[in-house]
């Protein structure tokens, strides 16, 4: 009995060039987004749980330590805070290789 | 993609010559309380499906778990067994009924004895005259000492599995801890979100040391805080702690 089900095959065009690849030029424009962060602390669930407004959480990180830039939860980069007119900035001092 | 729920074992831990020797003990004791003869012996079988032998009061069932024969011959060769006398081929339809309603307690107590070797009480398993739906059955021809078939006697995987299980020493369970004890102690790394940015592709390719990327957030603003890099509903503000960073708790966030 013949299979009923329907398949579908890709084919290569011999007009096209080999190994077709999306130019990464015409995704250049796609914005994604960076986060910076300053440090981190690691506190249980019941120490979270009685935090309110005006209780203090050190970091583990100085006040000059590098901020990480984060792209998708990944560093990709460390940089210094800097201030930008009335916003924060972070100067680019080490970034992840391509 | 859900499915029925069924117990499970590894398939060797339910092969039939692991559950055989449980199989045979308690047919061998279900014969001792039956018959007065020699008592009947359980081996490992082909697998036929039940339909072969046919429904309509053809088998007694024990729900999921269990099928014996019980057609006219099985009914006579276990009324035989009881009575410890043969049955006649000339037998009347008048003792067919007679050979039926003696051979059934016996059938059902096979059945019940089976259900509490998988840890079932029987008195909650329907016997039904059903053969059983499952077609991955185990099969066990009852044979007197001298081989000849007196019924057989299917098994489900189910049942195979509920044998070992009950068969297995059951290990003394430590108590419970508090569930509520047990997230309090649960660690979350908190962090200080200063701002975002967003940034084409092209340009984040191109970014390079000395570069200044503007973040999206004022320094006298509160920072997002994020828990386990998931955001939060709690904000904060930078201070200064003797050179170390420390978050001072705003209100929180609606």
């Amino acid at each position: 009995m013949a299979d009923s089900k329907s398949t579908v095959r890709l084919v290569e065009d011999p007009a096209a060039p080999s190994s077709p690849r999306i130019d990464e030029r015409l995704i250049g424009a796609v914005e994604v987004v960076l986060e910076a962060h300053l440090g981190k602390a690691v506190l249980s669930v019941e120490r979270l749980m009685q935090l309110k407004a005006g209780d203090s959480l050190p970091l583990d990180a100085a006040l000059n330590a590098d901020v990480e830039l984060r792209l998708n939860g990944v560093t990709i980069a460390r940089g210094e805070l800097v201030s930008v007119g009335t916003n924060f900035g972070v100067r680019i001092a080490e970034i992840a290789q391509k | 993609m859900t499915g029925p729920v069924q117990p499970w074992l590894p398939d060797d831990a339910v092969a039939p010559q692991r559950i055989q020797p449980a199989i045979e003990r308690m047919v061998a004791e279900w014969s001792r309380h039956w018959f007065p003869g020699a008592p009947l012996r359980a081996s490992i079988g082909r697998n036929e499906p039940p339909a072969q032998t046919g429904g309509g009061g053809a088998w007694r069932s024990a729900a999921d778990l269990a099928a014996i024969e019980f057609g006219p011959s099985a009914q006579a060769a276990l009324a035989g067994a009881m009575l410890a006398i043969p049955i006649p081929a000339s037998a009347t339809e008048r003792d067919r009924a007679f050979l039926e309603a003696a051979a059934r307690p016996c059938a059902d107590d096979l059945l019940k004895r089976l259900a509490g070797l998988a840890g079932r009480d029987i008195a909650r398993l329907a016997v039904a005259p059903e053969p059983l739906a499952a077609g991955d059955c185990a099969w066990w021809p009852l044979k007197t000492a001298g081989g000849k078939p007196v019924l057989r006697l299917a098994t489900s995987r189910a049942a195979l599995v509920a044998i070992a299980r009950h068969g297995i020493e059951p290990a003394k369970p430590r108590p419970l801890s508090s569930r509520r004890q047990a997230i309090a102690a649960q660690e979350v790394v908190v962090s200080a979100r200063l701002g975002r940015c967003a940034v084409p592709l092209a340009d984040l390719h191109d970014l390079a040391v000395g570069d200044v990327l503007v973040l999206d957030a004022a320094p006298e603003a509160a920072l997002d805080l994020l828990l386990n890099g998931r955001p939060s509903p709690f904000r904060a503000v930078l201070d200064p702690d003797s050179g170390a960073a420390r978050l001072t708790l705003t209100a929180n966030q609606d």
